[in-house]
């Protein structure tokens, strides 16, 4: 038993790690991965991933805790990344233990579904609704969509990861 | 599943949801203020945001010097002070003189303009994601800093700051469709109103529009704050870049390149107050 909580511990702390670094890289300037306008959220894809394996409830926390520190540098206001990093945390979680098999291929669709949801909505809220933006329609094509696309093949390998923590550490 | 969305825990999830989202509203709306999870998550940040904004300020300063060369990185630099001091002496020799030496670095802009009180503020992280370069500086209300307060460089105008947290605040930019900006041509004093645009913002560019078809704006021209709204008169913007036509062809516009290089930010000095502050309060505005 105390072997189990120990292992707990140890992927508790791997995963606040791995999660504080993506985020620091996403803070600290221009993202070297950047492919013309397309720019994954690496820590989206590492939330994704952490949410295949991870209870509901700890998925929902851990999205619920890493969207408020994206809100806090981000300009979108205080409230988007939390919201729905949180709902994506949980509809992935609750998916994966209730629909889908927990393989490589529910990674990609999850990814997919969770990616393209997070940045089809930014466009609709900043971008489509907003008085002050006009003809919006390109970045939706040429930035969002490609972001949402490379975020969800930034999962594959972060499921891996993933998988690998959980295997050794549950 | 069903019983999943039955059971106590979804209960717990939904309501810790309802109450971020009633928190954030009532902060964000009335009282005009980061919502306080958000606060205190860019406050425990912080220190470890500017830490890492150092080593990669660092990190990026070592590899241009490796790449470029040191000497070269020196000139260059020597090269913008030059190009600074003679957009200085232009805008002077066009129309406002008392406010050319504003520039020449933050000691004198105070000590012309006594009225003016500023805030120095580090950048600490940005926002990777957003296309408008928007930004974190490491000074909040605790240091006197108000929404709507104007951000500038020794470069010029930067934008103003659109959420206060305690020790933390947003910034967003010149490039944003967010900020509109009253403007004068400095060699004509032909007036406009300049803000950002979706397309623009791509190429850093905004826009200096509801121009007098009669006007004489020409490319090269510098264009600055009129004094109108929240920021002080006199700001240096940018320098035409081109020129244009609105749709109904009434109207000029012309595409202005900002001085700030918003990628090269490091630091900043927010104006917490001066006086004549024209009569268009953002805040006035939205109620």
């Amino acid at each position: 038993m105390p072997d189990k909580r120990k292992s707990g511990v140890e992927l508790f702390f791997i995963n606040f790690a791995l999660f504080a670094l993506l985020l620091l890289l996403h803070t600290v300037g221009d993202s070297v991965i950047k492919i013309a306008g397309a720019t994954p959220i690496l820590t989206l894809s590492a939330l994704i991933a952490f949410s295949m394996f991870a209870s509901e409830w700890t998925s929902s926390f851990t999205g619920l805790v890493l969207g408020i520190f994206a809100d806090s540098v981000s300009a979108n206001g205080s409230l988007f990344n939390t919201v729905c990093y949180l709902l994506i945390a949980l509809f992935v979680s609750v998916i994966l233990h209730f629909l889908f098999n927990n393989n490589l291929r529910s990674s990609i669709a999850v990814g997919l579904i969770g990616s393209v949801f997070f940045f089809t909505l930014k466009w609709l809220i900043f971008f489509a609704l907003s008085r002050n933006v006009q003809n919006s329609l390109p970045y939706l094509l040429y930035t969002a969509l490609p972001s949402a696309l490379y975020t969800a093949i930034a999962v594959v390998p972060f499921y891996y990861l993933e998988r690998y923590l959980f295997k050794k550490y549950s | 599943m069903r019983f999943f969305f039955r059971s106590r825990q979804f209960k717990i999830i939904v309501s810790v949801l309802a109450i971020v989202i009633a928190v954030s509203a009532v902060f964000g709306l009335i009282g005009r203020r980061m919502a306080p999870q958000t606060d205190i998550a860019g406050t425990v940040a912080a220190p470890v945001r500017q830490l890492a904004t150092t080593v990669k300020n660092a990190f990026s300063d070592f590899i241009t010097a490796y790449s470029d060369g040191n000497a070269l990185m020196l000139e260059n630099a020597e090269l913008k002070s030059q190009l600074n001091d003679l957009r200085e002496k232009v805008a002077d020799y066009d129309s406002i003189k008392t406010q050319n030496d504003f520039y020449k670095d933050y000691l004198e802009i105070k000590e012309k303009n006594p009225d003016l009180k500023m805030c120095g503020a580090t950048l600490i992280s940005r926002d990777s994601d957003d296309i408008y370069q928007g930004f974190l500086i490491n000074k909040g209300s605790m240091s006197g800093i108000k929404k709507y307060d104007p951000v500038i460089t020794d470069e010029g105008l930067v934008g103003y700051v659109t959420e206060v947290g305690l020790t933390t605040s947003k910034v967003t930019t010149l490039i944003s469709p967010e900020l509109t900006v009253g403007a004068l041509n400095s060699r004509t004093d032909d007036s406009g109103i300049v803000s950002g645009n979706l397309d623009l913002s791509k190429s850093g560019l905004c826009r200096f529009s509801n121009l007098a078809r009669s006007c004489s704006v020409a490319i090269g021209d510098y264009v600055v704050t009129s004094g109108e709204g929240i920021f002080p008169k006199g700001i240096l913007i940018g320098s035409i870049d081109s020129i244009g036509t609105d749709k109904l062809n009434t109207s000029i516009y012309a595409d202005i390149k900002p001085f700030v290089d918003f990628s090269e930010i490091r630091g900043v000095m927010v104006i917490t107050s001066f006086n004549d502050k024209g009569g268009i309060n953002p805040e006035e505005e939205e109620k």
